[in-house]
Order: structure tokens, then C-alpha cells, then sequence
């Protein structure tokens, strides 16, 4: 059965959008910031902002700069190849929990030279991840049972010289690549 | 007597199933179990939003302001909550957590949405329309229907 938002173009923005907003919302919420403010620093009513807010507009990119720039937030417009055409958009928060537990990289050499999970595998007591110029040997003791941590793991070993893991504090063993 | 109800549970199409997996309650002859009915009555766009925070709760999302649980309370430990606003006016579907799975897939959770409610002004949730959840999540005419709709792997 495919996604909702395979119907049409307007489910499938409807969705983004709604994904956008819930990530402001989320965010506003953690701030002193009350829709009146808003309203009065964008020059509009403040049910104009609620209805904003809550997704019952068609918002412009200029309307989702304001709102994220308001937030102290930058946004991206992110496309990506999914292979299952049935299935609906990642969530954009979820994009956003991968760039901060990688570290937040900033360029393309710190990004490709992230390990990827799917380099990953496993050997007797420990997890082998490639990563950039060395193999990282993860003991699966502390690995094993946080099986949906384990991207947010790995990702924190950046390049050739980090051997901690974030989550436990415990060593990782680094290998060099062989030439 | 015997119980003349005759309970479905329907899977909404176009939803994914993950760990998790929504399925609305219905039956002919309770007109209290209304959730699928009140559902489709939904304008589009408003009814897409709902389609979002399914989605959003079925990807393992937080955010009370659309979905929660009540925690803490005994008394509805196992019920949930979808939830929006629109013009001054709450609304909410009201269901229960279960698991069908417990041999194959320990973790997976079902939502099966009963009944919906609409308040205007407050944000209080209707106790009467809580205890109609807990009783049909008790039930056990129900219980078989939503392992039906959810039922154990094949290995």
C-alpha cells in the first residue's frame, strides 16, 4: 500500500511543511518567544502566526526564513533518493538528529569521511567500522543492546584520530587501513 | 445474553508500519465507537494533518501537543491520544496501546483509535470517553480483532 503522500504533490508538501512547523514549534516552545511577539516582529496579526504555525497555509520560502531565522534557526532543502517509492518523506527532524550526532559536520571532506553504517560488520566479540583512514573496533558488549544507537555511535568516530565513544566513555581499538 | 457487537479493526491505508502500526475500531450497532466515522468526515487538508501526526507518532516522534500517552496514571496507562485545535475548538480520537505480537515482536506497539471527542475552550480530556477506551481495550472480542488485524509472524 503506498504512502498518503504519494496521492498528490499537495499531501506529499503538506506533509514537509507540517514536519517544518513541528520542528519550530518544538522550538518555540523551548524559548521565550509568545506568538504575540512573533506577531509583532513579522508585522501580522497573531492568528495569522497561529495559523502558520499549525499548517493552514501554503508557506513561501521567504515565510520559512523568517519563522526559522526567528527561532535562531538556518533550514535546508534537502533532496535524497529513496528506493522504496511507496514510502513516505523522512522526517526533517530525523535529518537534523544524523547532522548533530556526526558532529555537525561543515564540509564535504568532514562529511564523506564519516564512516556509514553500512561499512560496518560484525567479528567474534566486536563491531569492524571503516572510517575514513583506519578500521574502528567497537566491543559489541556495550554495543549489543543499544542496536538503534548504534548509527549515532559510530558516526561520532570522525576521521582518523577519535577512539571514544560518546555514549559510554569507553575506548575503541583503531586499526590502520592496510595500503 | 450473548454480546451482540460485532467488532472490526481496520488498518487506515497509506499509513507505514514500523515498530509500530494504527488501525481504527468499529462496529455497527455502538454509535459511542466513532473514531473511523468522525475520521472521514474530516476536511482534506485538516484530515492530512491528522495523517501527520499519525505518521509522526508511527516514526517514533514526541510531541504532546499532537499525541501522549498518560503516564503516571494508572487508570489509563494503556490509552492514547491523537489531538488537534482548530478555530478555538479541541479535539481528540481516543484509543488504546496493545501489543498482538508478544511471541514474534516483543516491541510492537498498536494503536487502535474508538472514539472521538471535541471540547471548546479547554484542554481537558473527557474521562467518560477514556473509560469507553479502557473498557474496549479490556474487552475481549476486541483483543481478537486487533490480532487478526496484527497477527504474529510466520517463521
Amino acid at each position: 500500500m503506498a504512502h498518503w503522500t504519494t496521492e498528490n504533490s499537495e499531501a506529499f508538501i503538506r506533509r514537509v511543511t507540517f514536519d517544518f512547523w513541528t520542528q519550530l514549534q518544538k522550538r518555540f516552545d523551548s524559548l521565550p518567544l509568545t506568538q504575540l511577539e512573533l506577531a509583532q516582529m513579522f508585522d501580522v496579526s497573531e492568528s495569522a502566526v497561529s495559523q502558520s504555525l499549525n499548517n493552514s497555509k501554503n508557506p513561501t520560502l521567504k515565510t520559512l526564513f523568517n519563522y526559522a531565522q526567528a527561532a535562531k534557526l538556518k533550514f535546508a532543502i534537502v533532496p535524497y533518493e529513496d528506493t522504496d517509492p511507496n514510502r513516505g518523506p523522512i522526517n526533517s527532524e530525523i535529518f537534523t538528529i544524523c547532522w548533530e550526532k556526526a558532529g555537525r559536520p561543515r564540509t564535504f571532506g568532514q562529511a564523506y569521511a564519516l564512516p556509514s553504517i553500512t561499512s560496518a560488520a560484525a567479528s567474534g566479540d566486536s563491531l569492524i567500522v571503516s572510517g575514513g583512514h583506519a578500521y574502528y573496533k567497537l566491543g559489541l558488549d556495550h554495543a549489543a543492546n543499544r542496536h538503534s544507537d548504534l548509527v549515532g555511535q559510530i558516526l561520532f568516530f570522525s576521521g582518523a584520530g577519535v577512539s571514544v565513544d560518546a555514549h559510554t566513555q569507553t575506548a575503541i581499538t583503531q586499526q590502520p587501513k592496510a595500503a | 445474553m450473548p454480546n451482540a457487537d460485532k467488532f472490526e479493526v481496520n488498518q487506515l491505508p497509506g499509513l507505514e508500519e514500523t515498530d509500530k502500526g494504527l488501525a481504527f475500531l468499529q462496529c455497527a450497532t455502538r454509535h459511542d465507537i466513532n473514531a473511523k466515522k468522525e475520521f472521514d468526515r474530516l476536511k482534506p487538508k485538516l484530515k492530512q494533518d491528522v495523517f501527520n501526526r499519525f505518521d509522526h507518532w508511527i516514526q517514533g516522534n514526541h510531541f504532546n501537543k499532537y499525541f501522549h500517552g498518560f503516564p503516571g496514571d494508572p487508570r489509563y496507562e494503556n490509552l492514547w491520544i491523537f489531538k488537534w485545535r482548530k478555530a478555538g475548538t479541541n479535539y481528540r480520537l481516543y484509543g488504546f496501546l496493545f501489543n498482538p505480537r508478544p511471541v514474534t515482536d516483543h516491541g510492537f506497539q498498536a494503536c487502535v483509535l474508538v472514539c472521538h471527542g471535541q471540547k471548546p475552550g479547554n484542554d481537558q480530556h473527557d474521562p467518560a470517553k477514556l473509560a469507553l477506551a479502557e473498557s474496549l481495550r479490556l474487552n475481549l472480542d476486541v483483543v481478537k480483532e486487533v490480532k487478526k488485524t496484527f497477527p504474529e509472524w510466520k517463521r
